[in-house]
């Protein structure tokens, strides 16, 4: 079953009067139950822009999104506030840990949005970090860990809530090359529920990791690629 | 804790807008303390005039305590007041300024009490000693704000106008000004001292005992006595009787002046409190706009974001209420302790309403301030947000 089918998304940005930006161009994607795709492209072709309506950020301005089967292009606000909160999970590329929060408040609140009940959401979110590696530094505030640490925590904030989607723009993007191994390694490791993962990078390598690579162009899916690992 | 340290994330901008909040809630507190002292006071007022008339000399324009060249009556009018209809009682009251020298919106009196007028009218408890009872030679009872002012307590010896006096008992505070600060001594007593203030011809040719500055008519319950007022305005000649609206009326002129005053004040103050924490939090939306991003992301709904915005600057003007609050009540315990040594009356009065209401004031000058903000907030694009730099 697929937990993603996009189909002829369009989206356009009005940048002041007369400017008007293409970022999606009917974009058509299916991503399987369960599947690791890496979305590649130069840069403006789109793969945030596409990110973000799969995960429900924006809405596009053409074209249709089923997640799970349902078209979300079709929902309140409120149901979409409630598909973020409780079925997906974002890693984004800047960490985005609020500052004056320690580990622990980061990775509990997404707990809390998520409807975890409140007297569960600090052991999960403690046994969160602790398989991230940072069971010592849960009380540190996110201001004061190092970049991969913060990306640690981010990764454990968006599993946190064992989403179904998890979605990663550029999750490595700040890191060095061994940080980055291991951010891409932790996440597939702690996919224990199956979950499905569209990533969007730049990097070759990271994208190796996935089962598929999509790359996009102007908007639109241009060619794809399947990874074949010997078993 | 997580909230505290959103408040004080820019310590420097946060900590001078609880300042503001700060000095409005203390000038809100200062001044409102001397309305609340002026309310008790009205009220106190309106239970101690209700049923009393006060008969004074015609040309007489002083208000009746306020003693001190007042022209005198005499003894013979009381039984003609006591002819009246609906009469329960009339007392001859003599009294005068406590001492010359003394300057102050509501000077302290001696005034004269009998034994029924602490029951029948002046409605006062004591707070050590023992009342007199119009008879006695050489005693007096001390209102609280003028006991505190001298210092006096019970046994003391106090000197009026070069009389001696024993202190022998002390009233609780009424918050009634001329009460709290009157000293309250027998009729002949009061006409004695009333008596060493008239010129020297005019001593050859009066008695003390004739003498009475004003007379306060108690009237029975039901009775009209603004009605009964102004016939004893018709029948005697010379004699200017007050009834219990006129007398209200007269005290409530100047009170609801300053009440309109405090009012006008703390509305500027608290305005400008509100304005401050509006460009505040305005600030500290516009800094937080990808931290907002990220919230959103994560499935915090529109009204969630508004809600925390509201949060932190309902906080912040809670602080700044209760420091406020803290430094007001400070104020007004040591502008009366100042006050009460200088003129034996204290002029401003901290309830638990006054508090109360200030507190309450704070967080709604709060929630109005991270109103515009928080809407903000809450309009914010998810991914326009968690783009922003």
């Amino acid at each position: 079953m697929s937990a993603i089918t996009i189909t002829g998304v369009e989206q356009l940005f009005h940048m002041g009067k007369r400017n008007v930006v293409h970022a999606l161009r009917g974009t058509d994607l299916s991503v399987r139950d369960g599947e690791f795709v890496a979305i590649m492209g130069p840069s403006g072709s789109g793969k945030s822009t596409l990110l973000n309506v799969i995960g429900c950020l924006a809405r596009p301005t053409a074209g249709h999104i089923e997640l799970d089967g349902r078209d979300v292009t079709k929902l309140k606000d409120s149901e979409l506030d409630r598909i973020r909160a409780r079925e997906i999970g974002f890693v984004f590329q800047g960490y985005s840990l609020i500052p004056t929060r320690t580990a622990l408040e980061n990775v509990m609140l997404a707990a809390e949005y998520a409807g975890v009940p409140r007297g569960e959401r600090k052991q999960r979110s403690l046994n969160m970090l602790d398989a991230v590696g940072l069971a010592e530094r849960v009380d540190q505030l996110a201001s004061e860990l190092s970049g991969g640490e913060q990306q640690r925590v981010a990764v454990a904030r968006a599993l946190v809530k064992a989403p179904k989607l998890v979605l990663a723009d550029e999750p490595t993007g700040n890191l060095d090359s061994v940080t980055a191994e291991e951010i891409l390694q932790l996440v597939k490791g702690l996919r224990t529920d199956g979950q499905t993962i569209v990533m969007v990078t730049h990097d070759p390598r990271m994208a190796g990791y996935a089962d598929r690579i999509v790359f996009l162009k102007d908007g639109r899916v241009v060619d794809e690629e399947t990874i074949r690992r010997a078993s | 804790m997580g909230i505290l340290r959103d408040v004080f994330r820019r310590r420097g901008r946060s900590v001078l807008t609880v300042i503001g909040v700060a000095i409005g809630v203390f000038a809100l507190v200062v001044l409102g303390s001397a309305s609340e002292n002026n309310r008790v006071y009205i009220d106190r007022l309106e239970g101690y005039y209700s049923h009393v008339i006060t008969v004074i000399d015609s040309q007489d324009a002083s208000f009746v305590g306020m003693a001190g060249g007042n022209r005198p009556l005499l003894m013979d009018m009381k039984p003609k007041l006591e002819a009246y209809d609906g009469v329960k009682g009339v007392f001859p009251v003599c009294s005068t300024l406590l001492d010359d020298d003394y300057f102050s919106v509501i000077p302290p009196v001696v005034i004269s009490v009998s034994e029924d007028m602490w029951d029948d009218y002046l409605d006062v408890q004591l707070a050590s000693g023992e009342f007199i009872y119009g008879t006695e030679h050489g005693e007096v009872v001390l209102g609280s704000d003028l006991a505190k002012g001298h210092k006096l307590k019970v046994g003391d010896i106090m000197t009026i106008r070069g009389e001696r006096f024993t202190v022998v008992g002390i009233l609780q505070r009424t918050f009634v000004n001329v009460s709290d600060s009157a000293a309250y001594v027998s009729l002949p007593d009061a006409q004695h001292l009333f008596w060493l203030t008239l010129p020297k011809a005019f001593q050859d040719s009066v008695k003390p005992s004739d003498l009475a500055v004003s007379y306060s008519v108690l009237v029975e319950d039901g009775v009209d006595g603004d009605a009964l007022a102004s016939r004893i305005e018709r029948d005697i000649v010379g004699v200017q009787a007050t009834g219990p609206k006129a007398e209200m009326e007269a005290v409530t002129a100047i009170t609801s002046l300053l009440s309109a005053v405090v009012f006008g004040v703390s509305a500027i103050a608290l305005l400008v409190c509100g304005l401050s924490i509006v460009n505040t939090m305005t600030m500290s939306v516009g800094e937080r706009t990808r931290e907002i991003g990220i919230k959103r992301a994560l499935g915090a709904s529109r009204g969630k974001v508004a809600l925390d915005v509201l949060a932190e600057s309902a906080l912040m003007a809670l602080i700044g209420g209760l420091v406020g609050l803290g430094l007001g009540t400070l104020a007004v315990n040591g502008i009366n302790a100042v006050v009460v040594a200088n003129t034996g009356t204290s002029t401003l009065l901290m309830t638990w309403p006054l508090a109360f209401g200030a507190l309450t004031l704070s967080i709604a000058i709060g929630l109005f301030g991270g109103l515009w903000p928080a809407r903000h907030a809450a309009k914010l694009d998810p991914a326009a947000a968690l783009a922003y730099e």
